[in-house]
């Protein structure tokens, strides 16, 4: 029996891992007759090679579970099920991505509550009978004309019947640089005096 | 199916990739999840995180796509990509470890084998050759888990970490007889 080298053992790894060519094959099968500490060795590497590929082969052949495995899979990363496995493997979800999902919905609130709240801007047709704009009875009027310099833009009646207006009256300059009083909707008429005069002075730097 | 067949079908795949088509890339990830899986493992040598670095490994594949200019050569891009990032990950796993002690906190075995005490005797098994396979230096781990975990050809090896066959071949041994001295200091008497 001679003492095992390296080349004895690159020949076992070798054989075991089958790169090794037929005849060396027969060299080192007559070989393994003979020598029982090559055997041994044969024996041993053959075993280490089984129990590491059953080993790694159990460790790293899970299915795909991962947010980035799932995502390429088809899975939804963000969904409930993996965010909670994320937040039990400690995985931060940022504040920005978990708000990202509430932006649609809450974009399609807001905009519906705004066209509801906020009334159309001015500059539609004027209805004479009610000194409002487009049918918005009591909420636009529009100016007198013959409005001069130093004399308020927006002279409304001085007696008027309008709405419940003990509240929420406004004035803003629209783009064609007119003074309009607006006024929210109630749900009673009242006799009321015109607003506007003061202010529209005012406005103008009177 | 012939080997070279294979290599077409996912060149073709990666062609497919890099056009940035989401079912492609889906199935890249399926067939070569294993491999990826087991490249970061051999780099790493811990079995704890590797979900998480693989997960980093897809998500930097999808993002530098298009740095793979040569399609052929998509296995050694997508390795160098696997231990750039468990290289990485090992590094931060470093200087969190000078900290802190490990849990150990070992995944209990499977609820549906049948026979608790011969898995139980497979399980611990299992667990002293990962252990070996783990203080293996990365040199010797990395060929030794891509053979034993894919049954890559040492000409395969070779080609993926950009090395002569020689090269692989005496890494192996070299690994072999490591595990044998690590297992018999652990008084497994199979080996």
């Amino acid at each position: 029996m001679r003492p095992l080298d390296e080349h004895d053992e690159l020949r076992i790894v070798r054989e075991i891992h089958g790169e090794l060519g037929d005849e060396e094959s027969l060299l080192l099968n007559r070989d393994l007759l003979k020598d029982p500490e090559l055997r041994r060795v044969h024996e041993a590497y053959a075993e280490i090679s089984r129990l590491a590929g059953e080993s790694l082969g159990e460790l790293l052949s899970k299915p795909a579970r991962l947010a980035g495995e799932a995502g390429a899979a088809g899975i939804d990363p963000c969904s409930a099920a993996n965010r909670a496995e994320a937040r039990r493997r400690g995985v931060r979800v940022s504040w920005w991505r978990r708000v990202e999902q509430w932006f649609v919905p809450l974009s399609a609130a807001a905009a519906l509550l705004m066209a509801v709240a906020m009334p159309a801007p001015p500059g539609g047709t004027s209805n004479p009978a009610t000194g409002g704009v487009d049918g918005r009875d009591g909420i636009f009027r529009s100016p007198s004309a013959g409005m001069t310099f130093n004399q308020p833009v927006s002279t409304a009646p001085g007696h008027i019947q309008r709405r419940d207006t003990q509240r929420d009256v406004i004035g803003v300059i629209g783009k064609d640089g007119r003074y309009y009083i607006l006024e929210l909707n109630r749900t009673r008429a009242v006799e009321g005096q015109g607003v506007g005069r003061e202010r529209a002075g005012r406005q103008d730097g009177v | 199916m012939p080997v070279r067949t294979l290599e077409n079908a996912q060149t073709a795949l990666v062609e497919a990739v890099r056009a940035r088509d989401p079912s492609a890339f889906s199935e890249w990830v399926q067939r070569n999840s294993r491999w990826v899986r087991g490249v970061v493992y051999a780099v790493l040598g811990d079995k704890d995180r590797v979900d998480d670095v693989v997960q980093q490994v897809w998500m930097a594949v999808w993002q530098r796509i298009d740095t793979l200019n040569d399609p052929q050569r998509w296995k050694t891009w997508l390795y160098s990509i696997a231990r750039h990032a468990a290289l990485d990950a090992g590094r931060d796993t470093t200087r969190r470890r000078r900290g802190q002690v490990s849990a150990g906190v070992d995944e209990p075995p499977d609820p549906r084998e049948i026979d608790p005490a011969r898995n139980l005797e497979r399980h611990e098994r299992q667990e002293r050759v990962l252990q070996a396979i783990e203080s293996l230096p990365p040199l010797y781990r990395e060929p030794f888990v891509l053979r034993h975990l894919e049954g890559w050809s040492y000409r395969q090896i070779a080609d993926v970490m950009d090395m002569p066959v020689d090269s692989v071949e005496t890494r192996l041994v070299r690994a072999m007889r490591m595990m044998r001295q690590a297992l018999a200091s652990q008084g497994d008497d199979s080996t």
